[in-house]
């Protein structure tokens, strides 16, 4: 199909907890990483796409203030989770609107005491406090009912996250988890328990993009977009078993196929993971395993350092941080461009980001390192 | 110390939902056109936009799709009420809801039929909770 976009440089806030740091603060000073890793100054820039923190921040006045920048074409998006604001840049760049496009994300919410429980939603309001590690809870329950498994097959996805994690300076949760560890957790929301949920922090991530014509005009090794994918399930619980998120089968082969390749070409699969039921359900709805089977494939250490399928080589959000998939996306650029250090996952050259916004929309990206 | 979150019963939508459950009814609207019951309120049909809708009281009868369990709470209001579950419920007439569950959460199963108990929370306010229908017997 033809999409023709790259992301030619990347960068992240080094930071936290700084005092008088709100979130477009975080967002900037990946801005300007991003920046330098690209080799250019803001003065290129004729599009910036921003993507809102859970509180609002960050939008594209308040990033075009912060940065100095009038760019020809400005926007963003209020649940811009890494995906769906590649996939805007991706069709900004095809239409001739800009052809060199900062993306950023920034959020104070480790600073600020943001958790899920701020996450609104109004038909949850009365009955939960804590609607993710709710769905979650609900999510592997209807998972055991229907499959069988046990909360310690559920624990193999934060101990192999972890296991992750500990190759990566930048994680948070850096201590060893075995899954003896994890049973010993008290349940934060039956059956799931605190290693199941994303840690909170403060940060930022932004990337530029620009054409494919253009991307080999950079220092470092450009990233394709070979295939991308989205699917907006609004209805929720009008739709029967939405939960289980079965639409992401249709993402991630619309994804893959757009990218010309099946799911064995991949080096590499990040998945949003905000609670480790996600890992399960997405893994076997995009048809990486068997319904009810992902859980013993992560166990046998399929998805861990040294498997077939290295998944979530950051640690994710479980371990690494949560931020909404720009990580995610930030480790696909460290993988595919070789710099991943002692996680590296060797010759990697195709990857691909799946993500859901609760249970509301999905998305999948196909990368591929223009060697 | 928080209060427990109430709904406001005189919101020109949901008023007759509120209502309803004074009367120890799940009421939601039927479609006049097409029949499909809405779930949340809201002033068309989302299944074929026809305007308006027949507030219609329900079975208050359905199964467990899911519950989770709270054994320590996130909000102090709460607390008293640990361990306590809340359950995504399907309405036998279709639409699946939130509520909490009545009954010791080592009862509860996936699937299991339940049936709606109203609770009086203020003069003003009522709320469906649930309880399996097994426990009917007591």
């Amino acid at each position: 199909m033809g999409l023709s976009a790259a992301i030619v440089g990347f960068g992240v806030a080094s930071q936290q907890g700084q005092p008088g740091w709100r979130s477009e603060d975080y967002a900037a000073e990946a801005a300007r990483h991003a920046l330098a890793d690209a080799g250019i100054g803001k003065e290129r820039i004729n599009g910036l796409i921003t993507c809102k923190a859970l509180n609002g921040a960050g939008g594209d006045l308040a990033m075009g203030r912060v940065l100095g920048l009038n760019p020809g074409y400005s926007a963003s998006l209020d649940y811009g989770t890494c995906n769906f604001s590649i996939h805007f840049a991706t069709m900004v760049i095809a239409s001739g609107l800009a052809d060199t496009i900062l993306l950023t994300y920034g959020t104070d919410q480790g600073s600020t005491g943001g958790d899920f429980s701020r996450y609104g939603n109004e038909e949850l309001h009365h009955a939960m406090i804590d609607p993710i590690g709710t769905m979650a809870a609900m999510m592997f329950r209807r998972y055991q009912h229907l499959y069988g498994v046990s909360e310690r097959d559920l624990g193999s996805v934060a101990v192999a996250q972890r296991a992750w994690a500990r190759l990566n300076p930048l994680a948070l949760q850096q201590a060893p988890l075995s899954i003896d560890d994890y049973m010993a957790q008290p349940y934060y929301i039956a059956p799931i328990r605190g290693p199941d949920l994303a840690g909170f922090s403060d940060g930022g991530a932004a990337l530029i993009m620009t054409s494919l014509e253009r991307a080999r005009d950079f220092p470092h090794l450009p990233v394709r977009i070979a295939g991308m994918a989205q699917t907006a399930p609004l209805r929720n619980l009008q739709n029967s078993n939405n939960l289980e998120r079965p639409w992401m089968r249709g993402v991630a082969e619309r994804a893959l196929s757009g990218a010309g390749i099946g799911r064995d070409d991949l080096d590499l699969l990040m998945i949003q993971d905000p609670a480790s039921v996600w890992v399960l359900q997405m893994l076997e709805a995009m048809g990486f395993a068997e319904p009810g089977g992902a859980s013993a494939m992560i166990a046998a250490g399929e998805t861990s350092p040294g498997g077939r399928l290295p998944l979530n080589t950051s640690g994710g959000h479980l371990s690494e941080r949560y931020m909404w998939g720009w990580f995610h996306i930030v480790e696909i650029m460290r993988q595919l461009r070789g710099e991943a250090g002692v996680r590296q996952v060797e010759g990697a050259k195709l990857a691909m980001h799946a993500s859901t916004m609760a249970a509301h929309k999905g998305s999948a990206t196909v990368f591929e390192a223009m060697i | 110390m928080n209060a427990i979150p109430l709904p406001n019963p005189h919101d020109p939508l949901t008023a007759p939902h509120w209502q309803a459950a004074r009367k120890e009814q799940i009421a939601m609207q039927r479609c006049p056109a097409c029949g499909y019951v809405r779930w949340p309120a809201a002033n068309s049909c989302p299944e074929c936009l026809t305007e308006g809708g027949e507030w219609t009281a329900l079975s208050g009868r359905g199964s467990i799709w899911s519950f989770a369990v709270y054994e320590k709470p996130l909000d102090p209001a709460f607390a008293e009420l640990c361990p306590y579950a809340v359950a995504l419920i399907r309405l036998d007439e279709g639409p699946i809801i939130y509520a909490r569950m009545l009954d010791p959460p080592d009862r509860l199963a996936c699937e299991a039929r339940v049936v709606a108990v109203h609770e009086h929370v203020t003069d003003a306010v009522s709320l469906a909770r649930f309880k399996l229908e097994s426990a009917n017997a007591d």
